[in-house]
């Protein structure tokens, strides 16, 4: 492998990482929420579930 | 902004009005207590803009459940300028029940009738006038459901909300308690309390919270309790004002409702007799899961290819099943997820000619990494899709809350009621949203119990498990009973574990358990498709992220050894990942899969499903490589792979749900017990599985050394009975 693909595989790697650590801090703040789907909005008490008609 | 509250009983169309006035899309199930905190959401249809409160559905004012005391606490100390009490109109006098109660806040409030349509599809009629008179509030007919009147009831609530309102109580009339009552709210107002009214009915009831904040009247009150005649009650005063409540309510009733006397049996009562039945209730029950199962996993639907014979040998018709000739018809989630497969195979061929010319290590990162493994798990999606659908479809109708019944006398011997079926039936789908909904349980006993064992409630996410191996095992033929097994077992493991909780665990015993069946109706297309596109797009957000993340992760450390700047190597056993897999491996030995040809391989898909449960599948098709997942089971014998799916069904669950049961336990400590136990059982029972179905001695063994342990315990409970 060339430095430069080295360097580009590490990068892909690095930002893998920071995304599985994102997802969970995300799911964390919520309290365990996804915080995505109604079911946890309904039951989720950390959430600040506003919406608004249109 | 101005700030309305929609208050009444559970299941009387409180989140559907909500969201047909706000636009939202909150989870509205045909089952009572699917609301458990506060929502909120705004209407703009007015002049001013209305910030609307959804709260949990209650029966009373009364501080015994959460559910009461988010309510009770939101219309008390926050102020709200109106209160929407929804009325289901076809249970008139329970409702109004609470509206007795809401009417002593001094809070603006107007009544929602709501299935009003209902109540004219069965011939009734219902005078709105009388009722406001009855109530002293303005009364509007409405169908939150259909959309009719909601916005004439907002503008009357609009300018109701404009004008205070004089509290007053219907125990004032009543000739046994109501010149207490005068005296008592007369007491309060000296005593500056504020909302004298609401206090004075519930400190002469003997509320406990309102006897601890108001020490001083209490002494007083206890001389007026004294001057009336309460023998006819016990003595109990809050028997007394839920009866002086009831008797206005009664005593209004034939000016308010004019009954149908040609009424027959409706349809619920006579569907009831049958399907709440205490025999064959729990059989039509599996009965119906089956069917479910069968129609979304069956390889031969209805089994029209083995009783007779029906097979599939024109190309045209092949290429429409996406089946080979000689083949049965297949169930439609089966077609559909053939068509998906096909869809997403194509895909991968494209984007692979795209990359031809690419580096070899972006190629395989792109196809045999992240598109192979997002594939492992999008392709089964017509699976979930439709599984998800008919159990809305079996909530939506009202069946579920059914269910909860039949469930409850099974339940109560387990230490739990049929109020816990609910966050165990939402564990199905989410095991998060489940475990939220556990603090709806009054006993510590049940809510303990139930967050144990809710992991083994096979959610969603583990699906792709069982559908990879349904179509390997028993050469395919038997996907739905194998789907269906794991699901079974996973009921039959969570209540075996919920009876040993129940002697381990030492709290208060389990909480009564009322509620009310709602009407068997229709599913509702736009309240069924909003649940499947949550599962979607709850699936899709997971795909796109934590998954995407992790099999990139995968795909690098199996690809790669320790100097990965050395190019990749050709043998997984060497990459970085292998030889960690190798170590990890001999923790699964003991369960007889790790043993195999891929035994690393499996351990380490087991191990990432704790990220998410997707990730299982995902990871296993990244470390088989070009071999391919179906021959990595194969290679697998049967009590092998079905030890495997059990341990992957009752270990920890995903991260996400440690997380929710992490903050309902409120104690690390309890935690990791919770996590011991989770682990344990998945490694007794899959161990169990392989042994016993590997070697027939073990079996016989295990099975005489349970009927033994069964016996003694049996015969100590009597013991201890007698």
């Amino acid at each position: 492998m060339s430095p430069i693909e080295v360097v580009i595989l590490s990068l892909i790697v690095i930002g893998a990482v920071a995304g599985v650590v994102l997802s969970f801090r995300r799911e964390k703040k919520n309290g365990g929420c996804c915080g995505s789907c109604s079911a946890c909005k309904s039951k989720c008490p950390s959430k600040d579930n506003q919406s608004n008609n249109k | 902004m101005l700030k309305f509250c929609l208050a009444g009983n559970p299941n009387s169309g409180k989140t559907t009005l909500f969201n047909a006035l706000t636009g939202s899309t909150a989870h509205v199930g045909n089952w009572p207590g699917v609301t458990v905190d506060k929502r909120e959401g705004v209407y703009k249809k007015l002049e001013e803009k209305i910030n609307i409160v959804d709260l949990p559905g209650i029966y009373s004012l009364s501080p015994y459940t959460l559910e009461e005391v988010v309510s009770r606490n939101f219309i008390m100390d926050e102020n709200p300028d109106l209160i929407i009490n929804i009325v289901d109109a076809t249970k008139l006098e329970r409702n109004l029940y609470l509206t007795t109660q809401l009417l002593e806040t001094n809070v603006p409030m107007v009544i929602a009738l709501n299935m009003i349509d209902t109540v004219e599809k069965a011939g009734d009629k219902i005078d709105v006038r009388a009722m406001e008179k009855a109530f002293g509030v303005p009364v509007i007919a409405i169908s939150a459901l259909r959309g009719k009147n909601i916005n004439e009831l907002m503008k009357v609530a609009y300018q109701v909300s404009k004008t205070p309102r004089k509290s007053f109580s219907v125990v004032e009339y009543s000739p046994l308690i109501g010149k207490a009552c005068k005296e008592v709210e007369k007491l309060c107002w000296e005593h500056d309390v504020d909302c004298a009214c609401f206090h004075a009915v519930k400190v002469l009831e003997g509320d406990l919270l309102e006897v601890k904040d108001h020490p001083h009247i209490e002494e007083h009150v206890q001389e007026i309790r004294a001057t009336i005649d309460s023998s006819a009650f016990d003595g109990d005063f809050e028997a007394m004002v839920a009866d002086a409540r009831y008797q206005y309510i009664t005593s209004k009733m034939p000016s308010i409702v004019i009954k149908n006397a040609k009424r027959k049996v409706n349809v619920t009562q006579k569907a009831d007799k049958v399907l709440t039945h205490k025999v064959w209730g729990i059989p039509i029950f599996l009965v119906i899961m089956f069917a479910i199962f069968h129609v979304t996993f069956a390889e031969d639907f209805l089994y029209l290819g083995s009783l007779f014979g029906v097979q599939i040998n024109s190309d045209l018709w092949c290429t429409f099943w996406q089946v080979e000739a000689g083949s049965a018809i297949p169930s439609p989630g089966v077609w559909l997820q053939s068509w998906c497969g096909w869809l997403t195979g194509n895909v991968i061929d494209i984007v692979a000619g795209w990359m031809a010319s690419c580096p070899d290590w972006l190629t395989g990162l792109v196809c045999d990494g992240l598109l192979a493994g997002i594939d492992a798990i999008l392709s089964f999606l017509p699976h979930i899709l439709m599984l998800f659908l008919f159990l809305s479809i079996l909530e939506d109708t009202g069946y579920m809350a059914r269910v909860a019944f039949i469930m409850d006398r099974a339940f109560r011997k387990l230490g739990l009621s049929g109020k816990a079926f609910y966050p165990l039936l939402m564990c199905f789908g989410c095991g998060v949203p489940g475990v939220m909904a556990t603090k709806t349980l009054e006993s510590e006993k049940e809510r303990k119990i139930s967050l144990y064992i809710s992991p083994f409630f096979s959610c969603g996410a583990k699906l792709p498990i069982w559908l990879v191996f349904a179509g390997v095992l028993f050469g395919g033929q038997h996907g739905d009973l194998v789907v269906y097994s794991i699901y079974l077992i996973g009921i039959v493991v969570a209540l075996i574990c919920a009876i040993i909780l129940k002697l381990v665990i030492n709290k208060a015993e389990t909480a009564p358990f009322i509620m009310e069946l709602p009407d068997y109706h229709l599913p509702q297309f736009k309240n069924t498709m909003l649940h499947l596109w949550d599962k979607l797009k709850h699936y899709l957000v997971k795909a796109g992220t934590i998954i995407a993340s992790a099999i990139v992760i995968i795909w690098f450390l199996s690809n790669f050894g320790f100097a990965f700047w050395n190019g990749m190597v050709d043998d997984i056993n060497v990459s970085m990942l292998g030889q960690i897999g190798q170590v990890l491996q001999y923790l699964f030995y003991p369960m007889g899969w790790a043993m195999g040809d891929f035994g690393w391989q499996l351990a380490v898909s087991s191990l990432t499903g704790l990220l998410a449960k997707e990730e299982v599948v995902a990871t296993m098709e990244v470390l088989a490589g070009g071999m391919g997942l179906e021959f990595m089971i194969a290679s697998m014998t049967t009590p092998a792979a079905f030890a495997f799916m059990l341990f992957n069904l009752l270990c920890m669950p995903c991260m996400a749900m440690v997380g929710a049961v992490a903050g309902e336990l409120k104690s690390t400590k309890e935690l990791f017990k919770a996590i011991g136990f989770w682990m344990l059982v998945a490694y007794v029972v899959s161990g169990l599985t392989y042994w016993c179905f590997t070697y027939w001695w073990v079996g016989v063994i295990f099975a005489v050394a349970l009927v033994a342990a069964i016996v003694v315990l049996y015969i100590r409970y009597k013991k201890n009975k007698a």
